[in-house]
């Protein structure tokens, strides 16, 4: 007769990747940040400047269509598809959601953490600090991607339905790509800076605040100095005009003689370097953190 | 071009109860904080069950349960786990289990979502996750509240939670830091209940300030004092220890005097005193005395309101065993 171990079986089945750990992360502060009322406002919110820019696109579009293009041409009128750029980051307000949306969803995601101290949670399992790190900051990247990609997205879809013909439908498809490529580079301008700042402070508050300075006290003193030096370079450290000068030249978008529009080459250099010295500094607080009871 | 998946990662290695090697080894560690030291050149190993971290608050226990997990780094001296070091160690990890003491809040998860996070944070897909998870915390008695959010909940239910992340993954070595802090009794029983079930097959290293939290839970104890091992081995060896210097009881009553007079003439006791409500009393044969006090006070008519002894807080044991210590230095 043979006995059989009926005791305690321990679990030996398969596991996910080490590698994919980081997904779990992201999953869950999702989750969590879209627990936030204000999260979950800015993101209806976004949606307005599409529907308010769509009406206007749509009556210019008619309009212009009544006017010969050679005549278009001599009154420096663009095509109704540069809308798309002049919601996308200009005039009417997305910078300011997704600067909204970055504050909310990605400056205070580390510092909650360290608040409630959950390194002690996370770093008791086998997930790295790079796993953590890249779980953290997806969430409030995507979250503000959504916000700047959004709007363009419609616009450019209203001006593709509006086109003339098939030609135009296919130089307009372009609208969509450049929509994406600015929303990709205003959310990793927006994010990794608010992020990296959350891993300063346990106080989120503070860190908001401080990314709220950050972003606001550059481009209001930009736009004060610049005006009294008739330069843009007073505005080499404004975020939304640092964006505005590479969205410019992105869309191919005519500014007018007296805008003082920084040159986009130095505006897409500094925008790399905020970006790389935050990625950096992030990584830098928590490759090594030990995880001490504040 | 092959289309064979890649083989899945099969968890485990040598089971902890079959590895007669101890599990856990520090040898010579220290820690700083600044100029404040923490852990003081430590050399201990520890095998399977449960065992006991004793200290008063601030002995140095939770930051030798934090190097042991890896989230400190040791400023002198090696640790390891299953031999392992386990700074920064992904594969130690997987083994472990960890019940942080303070409070570590995810208001906005509830009960569920948070313990299976967790557990898809140690490999598990997130419906076999979703299934420990229920399963942790029907053990914990948290099925009913599993959907609330965390920041509903109780301080005991909380504590209960944090249990529940540490056993959904089947964890091999478990440390525990002050599990019982804050618990109603309730919560207690059915934590203590699970910590004895878990020492059945996994290493459990249980930390607490009060001896009788450790006593009901594991004989093997480690006591630790001022960053140093005090003493380790069986409880009862410290209690034999403790038992060698006169044991106090106090008796809460109505009368006293009448209590203090009766006790004199029949127990085997050293002395008596009196405090306003309470007689205290001192005697060499605590294991005698305990059960022949209600006898007197019965035959007396005396009412007990409580019967506690002071010597049973850990402050009076260090004070034992330091003074021992020193005595042993002085002769030697």
């Amino acid at each position: 007769m043979s006995i059989r171990d009926q005791g305690y079986q321990r679990y030996t089945g398969t596991r996910t990747a080490a590698a994919a750990r980081w997904t779990v992360v992201l999953r869950a502060t999702l989750r969590q940040t879209l627990r936030q009322p204000w999260v979950v406002a800015i993101l209806i919110i976004s949606i307005f400047p599409a529907l308010i820019g769509g009406v206007v696109m749509y009556f210019a579009a008619k309009v212009y269509a009544q006017v010969p293009a050679e005549q278009l041409a001599q009154m420096g009128v663009q095509d109704p598809g540069s809308y798309v750029f002049l919601f996308q980051v200009r005039w009417y307000g997305t910078p300011i959601l997704c600067f909204l949306m970055a504050m909310f969803a990605g400056a205070g995601t580390v510092a909650d953490d360290i608040r409630m101290n959950a390194f002690q949670f996370y770093f008791a399992r086998p997930l790295s600090r790079e796993q953590y790190y890249l779980g953290k900051l997806l969430p409030a990247i995507l979250l503000v991607f959504f916000v700047a990609f959004l709007p363009p997205f419609l616009l450019a879809a209203v001006r593709i339905a509006i086109a003339k013909d098939g030609g135009d439908v296919l130089r307009q498809s372009l609208l969509v790509i450049r929509a994406l490529g600015l929303a990709t580079l205003e959310a990793i301008a927006m994010a990794v800076p608010a992020v990296a700042m959350s891993s300063i402070s346990s106080r989120k508050g503070l860190v908001q605040g401080g990314y709220a300075a950050l972003f606001m006290l550059p481009w209001v003193m930009g736009a004060i100095v610049g005006a009294i030096l008739r330069s843009p370079w007073p505005n080499i450290a404004a975020l939304p005009a640092l964006l505005e000068a590479v969205g410019g030249e992105m869309y191919g978008y005519k500014f007018e003689a007296g805008e003082r529009v920084l040159p986009w080459l130095p505006s897409l250099i500094v925008i790399v370097l905020v970006c790389s010295a935050s990625a950096v500094l992030l990584r830098r607080r928590l490759a090594s953190v030990e995880v001490v009871q504040g | 071009m092959s289309t064979a998946k890649k083989a899945p990662k099969k968890s485990g290695g040598d089971d902890v109860r079959h590895v007669d090697k101890p599990i856990i080894v520090a040898d010579h560690v220290s820690r700083w904080y600044g100029q404040i030291v923490g852990v003081n050149d430590l050399t201990v190993e520890i095998g399977r069950g449960i065992t006991g971290l004793l200290g008063p608050n601030g002995a140095g226990k939770s930051t030798l349960l934090k190097m042991m997990v890896g989230q400190l780094r040791p400023s002198r001296g090696t640790l390891t786990v299953r031999g392992e070091h386990v700074w920064k160690s992904r594969a130690v990890m997987r083994w472990i289990g960890y019940c942080p003491e303070h409070e570590s809040n995810y208001d906005e998860l509830t009960g569920l979502e948070f313990v299976s996070f967790m557990t898809e944070l140690h490999g598990f897909s997130r419906q076999e996750a979703k299934t420990r998870a229920a399963a942790a915390l029907a053990k914990m008695d948290l099925t009913a509240s599993q959907d609330r959010l965390i920041g509903e909940y109780s301080k005991g239910m909380r504590q209960r939670a944090k249990l529940a992340q540490v056993i959904a993954h089947d964890p091999e070595v478990v440390f525990l830091d002050e599990p019982l802090t804050g618990c109603d009794p309730i919560a207690r029983n059915k934590i203590l209940a699970v910590i004895k079930e878990l020492g059945e097959h996994a290493c459990v290293i249980v930390s607490s300030h009060v001896l009788h939290e450790i006593e009901s839970m594991t004989t093997e104890i480690l006591l630790i004092n001022k960053g140093q091992i005090l003493a380790e081995g069986n409880v009862y060896e410290i209690r034999e220890m403790i038992d060698r210097h006169p044991h106090r009881i106090r008796v809460e009553c109505d009368r006293p005097r009448d209590l203090a007079a009766a006790l004199l003439k029949k127990v085997d006791i050293k002395s008596v005193g009196l405090e306003e409500g309470a007689v205290i009393v001192e005697t060499q044969n605590p294991d005698a005395c305990y059960p022949e006090i209600p006898r007197v006070a019965k035959a007396e008519g005396v009412k007990i309101a409580a019967l506690t002894s002071p010597d049973n807080n850990l402050g009076a044991v260090f004070k034992y065993l330091t003074e021992e210590r020193s005595a042993r230095e002085a002769t030697s």
